[in-house]
């Protein structure tokens, strides 16, 4: 029964705006994460082989790969997201962005350091990228390059498959604190420590810190606050599969979580403090309703005559 | 049929995000991974490896990830430094960065490959001596 339950669930209906609404989000998020990091991307081909350590897909290489591919790299990927954006031509441009995407952000968390601000984005994307996302909002769309997906699956189970997989990483996160540190967590020592380590080795790698939190390691009392809430969070993601109201609560949290860390920490989640990697929790297809009212306005409302005086309906009280 | 066969996708992908959780929880990788950057206990001193500019007159100045290993990022430029220290690779970094920094900061007259112990709390309360500190590398800026 709860396996029914779950079935009816994860295919409950949903509009064709809904995977299309967060494709756009997904994809103008990437676009913009890319031309903010642009010349860092474009670095990337001149880096030390000193410091080559591949992960992931690229585990097997065991050098950087030529300055020319990479920069080929970062012109495609950059190209199929504004495609994947767009719904152009989306059941190649789709998958080819994802992989694209997985490549590029891979081999930028191939130096000795895992990146783990591009982690959902890439699993967001690598979702919407082989799903029917571009039945709606999409030059394919408008080209009639579309057909309707079987009744049976819908629209409704790729933003829900995003959802489990955006409460899947922080319960991670959170499990990785119990089997490394145990409860011992809780006492906030380890996480002032971080604090202080982190701030410090930016200072010595001659990068900005976080002013709030070199101000706050001098104080042991509020690290034990931020690390039961943070461990919270982190535990409590699955809750936010389960009810509209506790979905609201827990992204306000995690957002209020990724927030802290920006300012004790100077560390920029920003796919998260965008609040694009929560969108899958919620009915996002009623912005477009909100964007159409809005254009709508704009465009068709004749302007106010100056200093006219509102109408009996308009007026307060 | 199609929707098993969604079912059995979708858990799948389940299945591979939170596949880590059999590893090692101190194994990381992408986008798969234990997420396990602040999960371990970290103690007051710890080492920090770096490079670090001597100027002309003896002073010390601290380099920017730009120049120690041509990132935005400042985690992966002292892990770079990191991985050049235990891979006696050192020198060559050194060198590499004394050709960046020699461009960049014409007044610097050497470059030392740095691991350096602080108290990071104490650090930020104005303590700042290193608890201890090994030169792994010199090299000339040019």
């Amino acid at each position: 029964v709860p396996g029914a339950v779950i079935t009816r669930a994860f295919f409950a209906p949903a509009p064709a705006e809904r995977p299309a609404v967060l494709r756009v989000l997904t994809g103008g998020f990437a676009v913009v994460w890319m031309l903010a990091r642009l010349p860092e991307l474009l670095r990337l081909a001149d880096r030390s082989p000193v410091g080559f350590d591949p992960v992931g897909v690229l585990g097997g290489l065991d050098a950087p790969v030529a300055p020319v591919a990479v920069r080929a790299l970062v012109g495609v990927t950059f190209a199929l997201g504004i495609a994947y954006t767009l719904g152009w031509r989306f059941r190649a441009t789709g998958p080819l962005f994802a992989l694209a995407l997985l490549l590029l952000t891979t081999y930028r968390s191939s130096w000795g350091h895992v990146l783990h601000t591009d982690d959902l984005l890439v699993l967001h994307v690598a979702v919407l990228g082989v799903t029917r996302s571009a039945d709606a909002w999409s030059l394919d769309a408008a080209a009639g390059r579309t057909r309707r997906p079987p009744p049976e699956t819908g629209y409704g189970w790729p933003p829900r498959l995003m959802a489990a997989v955006l409460a899947a990483t922080y319960l991670l996160a959170g499990i990785a604190k119990l089997r490394l540190s145990g409860f011992d967590w809780l006492d906030g020592e380890a996480l002032r420590n971080h604090v202080a380590y982190d701030n410090l080795r930016k200072v010595v790698a001659g990068s900005p810190s976080s002013p709030l939190g070199r101000e706050a390691v001098a104080h042991a009392w509020p690290f034990a606050a931020m690390a039961w809430f943070g461990l919270a969070v982190e535990l409590a993601a699955p809750l936010a599969l389960l009810h509209h109201a506790a979905r609201r609560a827990w992204a306000a949290a995690a957002w209020a979580f990724h927030a802290g860390v920006l300012a004790m920490m100077a560390i920029t989640f920003a796919y998260p403090l965008s609040g694009v990697a929560f969108a899958p929790l919620f009915p996002v297809e009623r912005l477009t309703g909100a964007v159409r009212r809005t254009l709508r306005g704009r465009w068709r409302s004749p302007r106010p005559e100056p200093c006219a005086s509102p109408s009996p309906a308009e007026s307060p009280g | 049929v199609r929707r098993r066969l969604t079912l059995l996708l979708a858990g799948a992908v389940c299945a591979a995000v939170v596949s880590p959780v059999l590893r090692a929880p101190e194994h990381d990788s992408f986008p798969l991974s234990t997420y396990p950057m602040f999960a371990f206990a970290r103690s007051r001193v710890e080492p920090v490896s770096t490079a670090v500019a001597i100027d002309r007159a003896g002073h010390e100045h601290f380099l920017t990830p730009e120049l120690v290993a041509r990132t935005d990022e400042p985690v992966q430029a002292v892990a770079t430094v990191d991985r050049a220290v235990s891979g006696g690779t050192a020198d060559r970094l050194c060198r590499e960065i004394a050709r960046r920094v020699a461009r960049a900061r014409p007044g610097t007259a050497t470059i030392e490959i740095v691991t350096a112990e602080w108290d990071s709390v104490r650090f930020f309360e104005g303590d700042r001596r290193p608890r201890a500190r090994t030169v792994h590398a010199r090299c000339p800026a040019r």
